[in-house]
């Protein structure tokens, strides 16, 4: 992409200028929204300095990091066994009534449905 | 200029985007087993189990030794936000609550206003080796490294008490450490115990470990030590000390780090779950294996040295047996004990006498006649103190 923009640069700075801008936004979406999260906890400070562990990519991958990852980085998921559904919606059900995780009913099942095709066994 | 400002901000401005592409692009294997090793501030290479918080596991071949070392004591903390760093000219300890005076210690008022107090104990994390619990149960995958012996020193909790005049009605005496929750609606770790156990002459402040202040990770600058019981207690960067006429509510007594009533080892069953449970306390009586590690290849006929750990709560290890392939329970060598709160080591010269692959189970009992059950589980993975079994093949 960069490469592209490099060779018509001169003739259509103006263009790209814009359409950069509106790449930024666009691409890094994501980014942003990831950093909504961390805001909430921005006084931290890293003192494991691991590079961001990854989880699949699946339905329902978005909604897990808006939310899951406020405590947990990613890597706690990746460390847990298998478990069923049931075992899974219990989970996310404590986490929203024991610490109070700020998840909208709607979105608890697709994170419970994100968990059980990540992490799932029946 | 407009274009010196284009040729600075869009390469910036791509590079940002392009980080989150490669990001998306290269996503690491998803591995569910292999161990990660990382160097975390002030540590050596440790068990990674996850990052933020930290959660860090002492690797195996450590436990060889009687002291395990500040550098990779295992790290275990249940919230994410931690100061990086501590300045001991502002630090203060609090005693607050039901005192006739209120105090804020400063590190050199608990060196040099209280007389120094030491003694060896094991700190063992109640999740330790859940990750071998069947079936498995969420929480901290632990294998046999959440726990580490070591010689604290600091102030006895009872001096420190006193000197704050502890009012009559007190019953409990609740620890907060600097840790911080990252959402308001999780409740800060904060644990308690009752007040004749905060007054035993054992509980105590450490300030150092080893000989060593602490590693920031273990609870630099102060670290409750509760001799022989579960490290869930062993609040670590304790900054608060509060003392209650009543029944002290907080979250993580209440409704975390509950075993069931009355049944030792922790244990219930899946199909049938207790329906009383209480807090978690002391350490039940267990062995572990530390040499040979699993899977090593051994030589028939020949002698094998076998080597590991047994503790319990404090009335002392009385004898360890071991059980090499179904065969009767035999005598282990015991170390000298190093403390009653300590681990202690044990051994055994054991000759396989064909190849093959060999069963080795180890079972400790304490001076009360208390042992470790053959089987044993629990939702929360907590106590864990089966009979432990390693598997050696002879060739």
């Amino acid at each position: 992409m960069r490469k592209k923009f490099s060779l018509n640069f001169d003739k259509y700075k103006i263009l790209f200028a814009l359409t950069a801008a509106a790449l930024v936004m666009i691409t890094c979406k994501p980014a942003n929204e990831k950093n909504i999260a961390d805001n909430t906890i921005s006084t931290e400070t890293k003192l494991v300095d691991v590079p961001e562990a990854s989880l699949p990519n699946a339905p329902g991958a978005e909604a897990f990091r808006m939310n899951c990852m406020i405590c947990h980085s990613e890597r706690y998921i990746q460390m847990q066994p298998e478990f069923p559904g049931k075992t899974w919606e219990k989970i996310v059900d404590k986490m929203i009534k024991s610490y109070g995780a700020p998840i909208a009913d709607s979105t608890s099942q697709t994170i419970v449905n994100y968990l059980t095709t990540i992490k799932g066994k029946n | 200029m407009k274009l010196i400002l284009y040729a600075v901000c869009l390469p910036l401005l791509f590079v940002a985007c392009n980080q989150q592409v490669k990001e998306a692009e290269q996503q690491p294997p998803f591995n569910l087993v292999k161990d990660e090793m990382v160097k975390a501030e002030g540590k050596d290479s440790m068990i990674l189990l996850t990052d933020r918080p930290a959660n860090l596991e002492t690797p195996l071949k450590y436990f060889k030794q009687d002291f395990t070392p500040n550098s990779v004591f295992f790290v275990r903390w249940h919230l994410s936000k931690l100061p990086a760093k501590i300045d001991l000219d502002t630090f203060r300890l609090r005693i607050t609550g039901n005192v006739a005076h209120e105090l804020a210690l400063s590190m050199n008022d608990l060196k040099t206003k209280f007389e120094p107090y030491s003694i060896v104990a094991l700190a063992e994390c109640a999740g330790n080796s859940r990750s071998f619990f069947d079936p498995r149960v969420p929480g901290g995958q632990w294998k046999n490294g959440a726990m580490g012996n070591a010689k604290w020193t600091g102030v006895k909790l009872k001096d420190v008490l006193e000197s704050a005049g502890v009012k009559p009605g007190t019953k409990d005496v609740a620890f907060n450490g600097l840790d911080a929750p990252p959402l308001a609606t999780v409740a800060d770790f904060i644990k308690s115990l009752y007040v004749d156990h905060a007054m035993d002459g054992e509980v105590m402040i450490a300030y150092e470990m080893n000989g060593e202040p602490l590693p920031l990770l273990n609870g630099y600058p102060l670290k409750l030590v509760v001799p022989g019981w579960y490290a869930t207690y062993w609040v670590g960067m304790l900054s608060d000390i509060t003392l209650y006429t009543d029944t002290f509510n907080g979250f993580w007594m209440q409704k975390s780090y509950l075993v069931p009533k009355n049944v030792s080892n922790g244990n219930e069953k899946p199909d049938s779950l207790a329906k009383d449970v209480v807090p978690i306390t002391r350490l039940d009586v267990r062995s572990i294996f530390v040499s040979p590690e699993p899977e090593t290849v051994v030589k028939s006929g020949q002698d094998c040295e076998i080597e590991g750990l047994a503790f319990d709560y404090g009335a002392g290890i009385s004898k360890v047996e071991i059980s090499a392939d179904s065969g009767e329970w035999v005598n282990a060598r015991l170390d000298n004990e190093i403390g009653k709160y300590s681990w202690r080591r044990w051994h055994y010269t054991w000759k396989p006498p064909a190849p093959g692959v060999y069963t080795i189970k180890v079972k400790a009992t304490n001076m009360k006649g208390e042992t470790q059950p053959e089987h044993q589980w629990n939702r929360s993975g907590y106590m864990r103190n089966e009979i432990e079994v390693l598997q050696l093949k002879a060739e």
